[in-house]
C-alpha cells in the first residue's frame, strides 16, 4: 500500500517535471535541426525582451508598440513556453497523388505509431529518429500500394504545428492570413488628415523619392543572395511602415518557392517586423544627423508660406479618386491602400462618427496589441538567433538611411527649383512613420530657428510616404509576388 | 530564378534593372496620382465658380431691376402719399429714399465686384484682390 503510494507520488512527480521548461525547453525539431544557441538563445532573447520593454517605458520609444513586441518576445522565449502559447510542432506524412494524409503527429507519437525507437537524448538521436521514422512510413506506404496511389515517391513530409494548438497559434491566423495590417491601416486612414497634401500635392513627390531606400536595399538583399521574396521583404523595411512590412513579408512568404537565404529556408517575418518597428521607434535618433548632414543652415532656416486651406468636399473625393486610381494601375496594393482611405472617409464624410471613432481607438487600439503580441512570440530564439537576422536588421538600417536621404535630396532639388520656397527638411518626413518623421523635421527646423514651424509643411510629405509605402509594396508584390 | 546560381555580373544587373524599374514604377504612379490631386482641384474650382456665377448674376439682373424700378417710383411718387406729407417730415422721406438707392448701387457695386473676382483673367484668378475705394465717376 505504503510503496503504491510512493509509486504514484512518484509518477506525478515525473509527469510534473517533465511538464517544466526546464526538463523540455525547447521543441524536438529546432534541436533536431542543429539551430545554435536553441536553449541558451532564450534566455538571451529574453534578456533583449528586457531591454525593448525598458526602452519602451523610460525611453518612451513608441511604447504602444513595442511593448506589446517585448513583452511577447519575452513571453515565448520563457523555455517551455511555445508548445503552449503555439502548440505541439510535429510532421504530417500526405499522399501527393490523392492528398491524403498517411499519419501525423508528434515526433514521438508517430515513432509510437510506426514501431520505431524514440530517443531525444541529442539532435543526432533524434535526427535517427526521424529517419527511421521517414523509412518505417515508405515500407508501410509499400505494403500498401492499393490504398495509397501516389507510392512511395509521392509521399510529402512537412512540419508544423499538429496538435494542442494554443491561442497564440489562431491569434497568428490575424498575420498568417493577412488581416490584421489592412485593419490597422483602417484605423490610421481613420486618423489621418490628408489636407496638406491635398494643399500642396507636389509633396506625394517626397513620398515617392523616400522611397528609394526601399530599391536601393532590394538590390542589395538580392546581391548579398536572398530571394527576390526575401530581397522584396527586407527592402520595405525602408518605407519605415510597419504594417506594410508584414503584409509584403507574409505575402511573399506565401508567394516563395525554394530557398528564402543560402539554401535554408526561414521565417523572416520576426526580424523585418522587429527592425520595421524598431526603426519607426527610432526616427527621432536616425534622422536628424542624415538631415544635418545633406541640406545646410540656410536651407533649414527657410520659412514655408502657409498653406491654402482645403474644403470637406475636396477631402472626400481624394480618397475616392486614390482607391480608384492605384486599384486600377496597381491592384496589389488594394487591401493597403483601400482600407487606408476607407478609414479617412469614414472621418471626412462626417457622417458616420461611430464607425470613425471605432477605427481609430478600438479596432486600431486591438489590433495593435494582437499584432505586436503576435510579432513579439515570432522572435523565438531558435528561429530568431541568426546570422541572416542580423543581415536584415543590417539591410533595413541601411533602406531607412536611404530612404531618408532620397526624401532629403528631392526637397532640396524643389527647393532650388522653386527659389528656396520650399525647406528640404520636409523631404525627410517622406518615410512613413507618422506623424514621428513630420514631427523630428519640425524639431531639426525649430532647432535653427525656434519660430519656424514646418509641422503642417512636413505633414503632407509624411502622408504621402504611407501612401508611397504602400505603393511600393504593391509594385514589388506585382513584380514578385 | 535561383540567384545564387548567378554570376556576380548577372546579379548585378539583374538586381539593379529590378530596382531602377521599381523606383520609376512608384514615381510614375505618384507622379499620376499628383496630376489627379490637380485635376479634381481645377474640377471643384470650375464647378465652384460656376455655380458662384449664376449666382452672382442672378442677384445682379435682380438687383438692376430693383434698381430701376425705384428710380420709377422715385419719379412718379402717389398722389395720396403726396397729399399726406406734412412739411415737417418731407426732407426725413427724402434722405431715407436716397439710403435705399445708395444700398442697391452698393449691391450692384457687389454683384459686379464678384463677378470680376470669380471670372478671372487669362486663367489668373483675381479672388486675391482687395478692394480698397470705389469712386463715383
Amino acid at each position: 500500500m505504503f510503496s503504491l503510494i510512493l509509486t504514484n507520488i512518484g509518477d506525478a512527480f515525473s509527469k510534473l517535471w517533465q511538464s517544466t521548461g526546464i526538463a523540455d525547453p525547447v521543441p524536438e525539431y529546432y534541436i533536431m535541426n542543429n539551430y545554435a544557441l536553441s536553449v541558451w538563445g532564450l534566455f538571451i532573447m529574453m534578456l533583449i525582451a528586457c531591454f525593448l520593454v525598458y526602452l519602451a517605458i523610460v525611453k518612451k520609444f513608441e511604447p504602444n508598440l513595442l511593448l506589446a513586441i517585448a513583452f511577447g518576445m519575452f513571453l515565448v522565449n520563457v523555455p517551455g513556453a511555445y508548445k503552449i502559447l503555439y502548440g505541439t510542432i510535429g510532421y504530417t506524412f500526405t499522399d501527393g497523388a490523392t492528398n491524403t494524409i498517411i499519419a501525423s503527429g508528434s515526433l514521438e507519437e508517430l515513432c509510437k505509431t510506426f514501431s520505431v525507437l524514440y530517443d531525444p537524448s541529442s539532435a543526432a538521436t533524434l535526427n535517427a529518429s526521424l529517419n527511421n521514422l521517414v523509412n518505417a512510413v515508405n515500407t508501410h506506404v509499400s505494403s500498401n500500394q492499393g490504398f495509397f496511389l501516389g507510392g512511395v515517391d509521392n509521399i510529402i513530409m512537412t512540419h508544423g504545428i499538429v496538435a494542442d494548438k494554443g491561442l497564440f497559434y489562431y491569434l497568428y491566423k490575424g498575420v498568417d492570413w493577412v488581416i490584421f495590417p489592412p485593419l490597422i491601416f483602417l484605423g490610421i486612414g481613420a486618423m489621418t488628415d490628408f489636407g496638406p497634401l491635398i494643399a500642396n500635392p507636389r509633396s506625394l513627390l517626397l513620398g515617392a523619392a523616400a522611397q528609394i531606400g526601399i530599391f536601393i536595399t532590394l538590390f542589395g538583399a538580392l546581391f548579398l543572395g536572398f530571394n527576390e521574396q526575401a530581397s522584396a521583404a527586407i527592402a520595405i523595411i525602408g518605407g519605415a511602415d510597419g504594417p506594410t512590412a508584414i503584409y509584403l513579408t507574409q505575402k511573399m512568404a506565401n508567394t516563395a518557392v525554394g530557398t528564402m537565404y543560402q539554401g535554408q529556408i526561414m521565417d523572416l517575418l520576426p526580424a523585418i517586423a522587429i527592425a520595421a518597428y524598431s526603426y519607426m521607434a527610432l526616427v527621432p535618433v536616425i534622422q536628424p544627423p542624415i538631415m544635418k548632414l545633406l541640406t545646410t543652415k540656410k536651407e533649414r532656416l527657410i520659412r514655408m508660406e502657409q498653406l491654402r486651406p482645403v474644403s470637406k468636399k475636396e477631402k472626400i473625393i481624394f480618397p475616392i479618386i486614390v482607391t480608384g486610381v492605384v486599384g486600377l494601375i496597381l491592384p496589389a496594393a488594394i487591401p493597403l491602400l483601400g482600407m487606408l482611405m476607407l478609414g479617412n472617409l469614414f472621418k471626412e464624410s462626417g457622417v458616420v462618427p461611430r464607425l470613425s471613432n471605432a477605427a481609430q481607438n478600438e479596432l486600431l487600439n486591438v489590433v495593435t496589441i494582437f499584432l505586436g503580441l503576435v510579432v513579439g512570440t515570432k522572435a523565438f530564439a531558435p528561429v530568431f538567433l541568426s546570422s541572416s537576422t542580423l543581415s536584415i536588421v543590417l539591410l533595413g538600417v541601411i533602406a531607412f538611411s536611404f530612404g531618408t536621404a532620397g526624401g532629403l535630396l528631392l526637397g532640396k532639388l524643389m527647393c532650388k527649383m522653386t527659389h528656396g520656397k520650399i525647406n528640404p527638411l520636409i523631404g525627410a518626413a517622406g518615410v512613413s512613420a507618422v506623424p514621428m518623421a513630420a514631427r523630428v523635421a519640425q524639431d531639426v527646423g525649430r532647432k535653427e530657428d525656434p519660430d519656424n514651424y514646418l509641422l503642417m509643411h512636413a505633414m503632407g510629405p509624411n502622408v504621402a510616404g504611407v501612401i508611397g509605402s504602400a505603393v511600393a509594396a504593391g509594385v514589388l508584390l506585382s513584380m514578385f509576388g | 530564378m535561383l540567384l545564387n546560381a548567378l554570376s556576380t555580373a548577372e546579379k548585378f544587373s539583374t538586381g539593379g534593372t529590378t530596382a531602377i524599374v521599381g523606383i520609376l514604377m512608384t514615381f510614375i504612379m505618384l507622379t499620376l496620382l499628383i496630376g489627379c490631386v490637380f485635376l479634381m482641384n481645377y474640377i471643384i474650382k470650375k464647378s465652384k465658380n460656376v455655380v458662384l456665377m449664376n449666382k452672382i448674376i442672378k442677384n445682379f439682373k435682380v438687383r438692376i431691376q430693383k434698381l430701376k424700378d425705384n428710380k420709377v417710383k422715385k419719379s412718379e411718387p402717389s398722389s395720396e402719399v403726396t397729399e399726406s406729407i406734412s412739411s415737417d417730415n418731407i426732407e426725413e422721406k427724402e434722405e431715407k429714399a436716397k439710403i435705399v438707392i445708395d444700398n442697391d448701387t452698393l449691391d450692384a457695386i457687389n454683384s459686379a465686384v464678384d463677378m470680376y473676382m470669380v471670372q478671372g483673367e487669362n486663367g489668373i484668378s483675381h479672388n486675391d484682390y482687395t478692394i480698397k475705394h470705389i469712386k463715383k465717376i
